[in-house]
């Protein structure tokens, strides 16, 4: 998540310059991490429900 | 001016605190003292632009460092009437220390530009700097003009210095140290935050600010040095376009095409004994403080 906040931070700040500030450079990381972790953990119990769901039938 | 040590010394600060005090620092206080100063000044020193008029100062370096100015919220006096402030409303030793030890970060890196800082203000308006790289923090200028001497400079070496420092230090980037060393020292701030972030929301918090200063060390550098096409004057005074970026000069007080400002300051020959000694002084007053402000908290506390 970090390296993807990386990654895709430094191309835009680069060529649109107004993201490289104190508010945008931090919130950026934040809400990357936040965002994906959130996502991650849904798709974790999606799957985990799905295969409940299998071993059932 | 610096720009990514600015981030990363906030690291540093932390990590390498005195034993007295070490880990009972809040991040967040230091965080915001070494913010303070560009916070309060910076704004104006590039201005805005709006249908074609420029709003800002008329000479940057003198609103940013200088006396009349804005140059007092770059000296320890400031820093010391802030604390004094959090400590008088707030009775909690780890923001007073923490705020006084961030702004003093800053305000001792600032004397590496050409301009400097007011050291010992109000005793003595005189801007304290020994020269690393040229201030170029201009009203045609702005920011890019700003960003690419300052990474074309010392400058630079001075944010890699920092970053080095806190690369040394890694373990006080890692999960642990912000669980058992950062949030025990604010643990209400700390919870505040938890009301919107998860617990990877909130150690992605602490990392930002670094995150932050290796984004804009790494932007600007490669800004400056392969997409910008600068038109520059040389000393003979001809005009050429650079198609590779800006010139790198990492000679003392550079870079070269940079036209040097001036305020009035101290002998350069002291400022380095001067700031080492305000720095020592600033950590002997801040340990002297410590115990009797945690036994004030104390006993609020009880």
């Amino acid at each position: 998540l970090y390296v993807g906040a990386f990654v895709t931070y430094v191309p835009c700040a680069i060529y649109q310059k107004f993201l490289l500030n104190w508010i945008c450079g931090p919130l950026w990381l934040v809400l990357w991490v936040e965002i994906g972790t959130r996502l991650r953990e849904r798709r974790r119990l999606a799957r985990a429900a799905r295969a409940h769901a299998a071993e059932a039938v | 001016v610096s720009w990514a040590a600015h981030q990363f010394e906030i690291y540093a600060v932390e990590n390498h605190a005195p034993k007295k005090i070490a880990g009972q620092l809040s991040f967040f206080a230091i965080w915001l003292g070494d913010f303070t100063p560009d916070f309060l000044a910076k704004f104006w020193v590039y201005g805005i632009t709006i249908n074609g008029h420029h709003y800002g100062a008329s000479k940057p370096y003198q609103w940013h460092r200088g006396w009349p100015g804005m140059g007092f919220s770059h000296t320890l006096f400031f820093g010391a009437l802030v604390s004094a402030f959090i400590w008088w409303r707030t009775k909690n030793p780890a923001w007073t220390a923490g705020y006084m030890l961030g702004i003093g970060a800053h305000v001792i890196t600032d004397i590496n530009d050409s301009i400097g800082t007011m050291l010992v203000f109000p005793f003595l308006t005189r801007n304290w700097s020994i020269g690393t790289w040229a201030y170029a923090a201009t009203v045609k200028g702005g920011k890019y003009y700003d960003a690419a001497a300052y990474y074309s400079s010392l400058g630079f070496v001075m944010d890699a210095f920092w970053l080095v420092v806190v690369l040394f230090s890694w373990r006080c980037l890692t999960r642990n140290y912000w669980r058992t060393r950062i949030v025990p020292a604010d643990a209400r701030a700390w919870a505040w935050f938890s009301r919107w972030l998860s617990d990877s929301g909130l150690y992605a918090l602490y990392l930002a600010t670094f995150f932050y200063g290796l984004a804009r060390l790494v932007s600007w550098t490669t800004w400056a040095h392969l997409i910008a096409h600068p038109t520059i004057t040389l000393p003979n005074g001809k005009v050429v376009t650079f198609h590779h970026g800006y010139p790198w000069d990492l000679s003392w007080g550079g870079p070269w095409w940079v036209k040097a400002v001036h305020l009035p300051a101290a002998p350069r020959w002291l400022v380095l004994p001067v700031a080492l000694l305000l720095l020592f002084l600033l950590f002997r007053v801040v340990l002297a403080l410590w115990d009797p402000m945690q036994r004030v908290a104390m006993a609020r506390r009880l």
